[in-house]
């Protein structure tokens, strides 16, 4: 998998785009990934929380700009079209088709 | 019978989408690998977005931050779990005390919306149940108890809400102080007419018990009562008044029922349920109180829209401004939407011409109202500047100085005023101070209120009521004036209100003045220099120094206090061994006394007059103010020092002597 290769370059290149955070509690958080730091505490904006399960609220709820420390994760998602294209990008770049 | 885990194994056979779908590839691996390859103070962070922009950012998994965070507390709730009658009763009862507490200026998050039937209306709609419902059969707890009877209920509580919000928000209450209007995007059935729930609330059989009937009747009544104004159909709107108390004793009659404590009525409120709206507000779990107060808060409700329906029928300005200020001195428990009824039934002022409101006014302080309308033909007062007046001190100093300069313009033009009386000349002389004499009785609440409020603290006290007292001389100033214009009507109400008012605040001068005497030469050694006690003072009463005064002609009268004369009276009292305070509460206590005798003798009872049927409370005010005059008068200069004490819920304005253990 391309992306792994360079870790942090990958991760520059998820950058803007929507990750799916599964937490310790069960909470599922949807936002744009703006940023994180070596200990990644994972920075997301536009964010909404989910619960799944009777009772709870399927539209999910609003929350804005959060940070997600990395004890709290449980799973992060990145969505798979997007991965594709940087993969393909990356590709692209390495072969030289894009300057 | 009954088996929750056939009902719960129903809630759960329920596949759930994963919020954002299926096109989602798990990147877990890579993050955990870049953290590997990271130096320790590295960051990736996408263009434009700063480090400080981070900061702001809510941490997941914070207690304090994360509202969201599951507590673990709350039982699983299936709104379709089937429920005995009297399990239906308790949340009835338990969603009006939540009701209750919202109206007692808490937040909808943190009350009504704990009722989790709310946020799932539509899983209980009959017509929409799943069919595997229908096979589950248990005779002592018919599923249409949960999607008839509750249904009905929640509708019409969620429309109570609604029709009390709309009413608060066009109310003069400051939302997010008085009341708390965030809805948090969870709707009231705002879209939904109130006939449809007052329609359903009435179509649920009567073959349920008695308790729900009478509980699903309540809240009809209720519902009612808060959509019909009492100046549309006064007679019809005591008749729901009088039903609402009627189902309210017969609910109150009632043995009281607890929940088992494994049954699942405990699963039907979540406290923690703010956690899941979209709120920023932190959860804070309300403290229930106990279903007699809530009777009790609902019956004060109801008392006071039986109150309004009296007020309905009477049309004296000054009577519906004693009512208000009475509800406001006496210490009984107040519910917004009954302020707001009070209000509404002011904004009704509006209903009349504005003439016949100037009339009013100026009738109900001096007696006669006829040269008003140059005023008003001059546009000078406007109906909705008075329809404020209640606490605005600026605004009284607009009118007057309006007033001021039209009666100066009007007496110094080349109008011929020969042919005016010497009583016309004085009535025009006159009537510039009636506003006046209602900016002073706005100051004076002002100062007064802050006792009730407990904002002063010891350094300010002895200033307060140095302060009232001055004001309440002004005021006196007045009232011999209008009590001399008056004095061939005695037998009018006007008159009986300012011979009445005349005397009370002689009262109540007395005892500022003897509590200042009392402060002053008990507080010898000032913790505070001056310079730092003028600027607490240029700031606690910043409405009095404000600089809003300097846009007017007139300049105006009573404010701002002159400290210069209060640090010459200061000293005066400290010097002076002659003037005892407690002979002057003795003096305050035996004109109160006479007041309260003249009215039980029935010889010239001046305690009525504007208050007309709320007399009664009048008296109850002059009692406790006497009562205080009693228990400060005890005070002997020499004798040992004894603590006063300031409690707003034993005494009115002035403290009491705390008393020896015996």
């Amino acid at each position: 998998m391309p992306l792994a290769s360079d870790p942090i370059r990958a991760l520059h290149s998820l950058l803007r785009s929507t990750l799916r955070i599964t937490v310790t509690d069960g909470r599922i958080f949807l936002g744009a990934f703006v940023g994180t730091d070596k200990p990644m505490n994972i920075l997301l904006t536009e964010t909404e929380e989910f619960r799944l399960g009777p009772g709870e609220n399927p539209n999910g709820r609003f929350v804005g700009q959060v940070m997600i420390p990395w004890k709290m994760i449980t799973k992060i998602e990145a969505q798979e079209s997007v991965v594709q294209t940087r993969n393909q990008l990356d590709r692209d770049v390495r072969a030289g088709y894009i300057m | 019978m009954y088996n929750p885990s056939v009902m719960d194994a129903l809630a759960m056979d329920v596949d759930y989408d994963i919020p954002g779908g299926d096109d989602f590839q798990d990147v877990t691996a890579l993050f955990a690998k870049a953290n590997a390859a990271m130096d320790p103070e590295e960051m990736v962070m996408m263009e434009g977005f700063s480090l400080q922009d981070a900061m702001s950012a809510l941490e997941i998994g914070e207690p304090r931050l994360d509202t969201g965070m599951s507590t673990g507390r709350q039982r699983p709730f299936n709104p379709l779990t089937p429920l005995l009658p009297e399990e239906l009763c308790w949340i009835m009862d338990r969603s009006m005390a939540y009701e209750m507490e919202w109206h007692s200026s808490n937040q909808l998050a943190h009350t009504v919306y704990t009722l989790l039937y709310i946020h799932h209306l539509q899983e209980i709609d009959p017509d929409m149940l799943p069919y595997a419902y229908l096979l589950v059969k248990d005779p002592n707890r018919p599923l249409e108890l949960i999607t008839i009877v509750l249904r009905a209920w929640v509708c019409g509580l969620l429309k109570c809400c609604d029709r009390v919000w709309r009413k608060l928000s066009k109310s003069e209450l400051n939302d997010t102080e008085d009341w708390q209007p965030d809805k948090c995007e969870i709707s009231l059935s705002e879209g939904w007419p109130t006939k449809a729930a007052i329609a359903r609330l009435a179509d649920v059989p009567s073959q349920w018990r008695e308790a729900l009937t009478v509980r699903l009747r309540f809240r009809l009544y209720l519902l009612q009562l808060i959509e019909n104004d009492v100046h549309d159909n006064s007679s019809q709107f005591r008749e729901l008044v009088h039903e609402a108390q009627r189902h309210l004793s017969t609910i109150r009659s009632y043995p009281t029922f607890e929940p088992t404590e494994d049954s699942p009525a405990h699963a039907t409120f979540d406290p923690y349920i703010a956690r899941r709206l979209n709120t920023f507000m932190p959860v804070r779990v309300v403290q229930l109180p106990t279903r007699e107060e809530t009777w009790a808060k609902l019956e004060n409700w109801l008392d006071g829209l039986e109150e309004l329906t009296r007020l309905a029928e009477i049309t004296d300005v000054a009577t519906w401004d004693i009512v208000g200020n009475l509800r406001n001195t006496l210490p009984t428990p107040t519910l917004r939407p009954g302020f707001a009824g009070f209000h509404d039934y002011f904004v009704s002022l509006n209903r009349f011409p504005s003439s016949w409101l100037v009339d009013r006014f100026f009738l109900e302080t001096i007696g006669e109202g006829r040269y008003n309308h140059i005023y008003v033909a001059n546009g000078s007062i406007h109906p909705a500047g008075v329809d404020t007046f209640v606490k605005e001190v600026l605004q009284w100093h607009i009118i007057y100085d309006m007033l001021h300069i039209s009666t100066m313009e009007y007496l110094n033009t080349d109008t011929d005023t020969s042919d005016l009386s010497h009583r016309d000349l004085t009535l025009l002389l006159l009537t510039p101070c009636v506003p006046l004499y209602y900016r002073y009785s706005c100051m004076r609440d002002v100062i007064l209120s802050g006792f009730q409020l407990e904002l002063y603290s010891e350094n300010e006290k002895d200033f307060a009521y140095w302060y009232i007292a001055k004001i309440i001389e002004g005021q006196l100033e007045l009232l011999d004036r209008f009590v001399d214009f008056q004095a061939g009507s005695q037998d009018s109400e006007t008159y009986q209100e300012m011979f009445f008012q005349r005397i009370f605040l002689t009262a109540l001068q007395i005892m500022c003045e003897a509590m200042f005497l009392l402060l002053v030469r008990s507080n010898k050694s000032r913790s505070q220099p001056w310079s730092q006690m003028r600027q607490n003072l240029m700031r606690r009463y910043k409405w009095a120094f404000s600089e809003n005064y300097e846009d007017y002609a007139t300049p105006p009268v009573g404010n701002p206090p002159d400290l210069r004369r209060y640090l010459i009276e200061m000293g005066k009292v400290m010097d002076d061994n002659w003037n005892s305070a407690s002979e002057a509460f003795s003096m305050a206590k035996s004109i109160l006394s006479g007041l309260i005798e003249s009215e039980s003798a029935k010889a010239n009872g001046c305690v009525g007059g504007w208050a007309r049927d709320w007399k009664g409370e009048r008296l109850k005010i002059l009692d406790i103010l006497a009562e205080t005059c009693e228990n400060l008068a005890k005070l002997k200069r020499k004798s040992k020092e004894r603590k006063l004490i300031w409690d707003p819920t034993k005494s009115l304005w002035f403290p009491l002597v705390e008393k020896y253990e015996e």
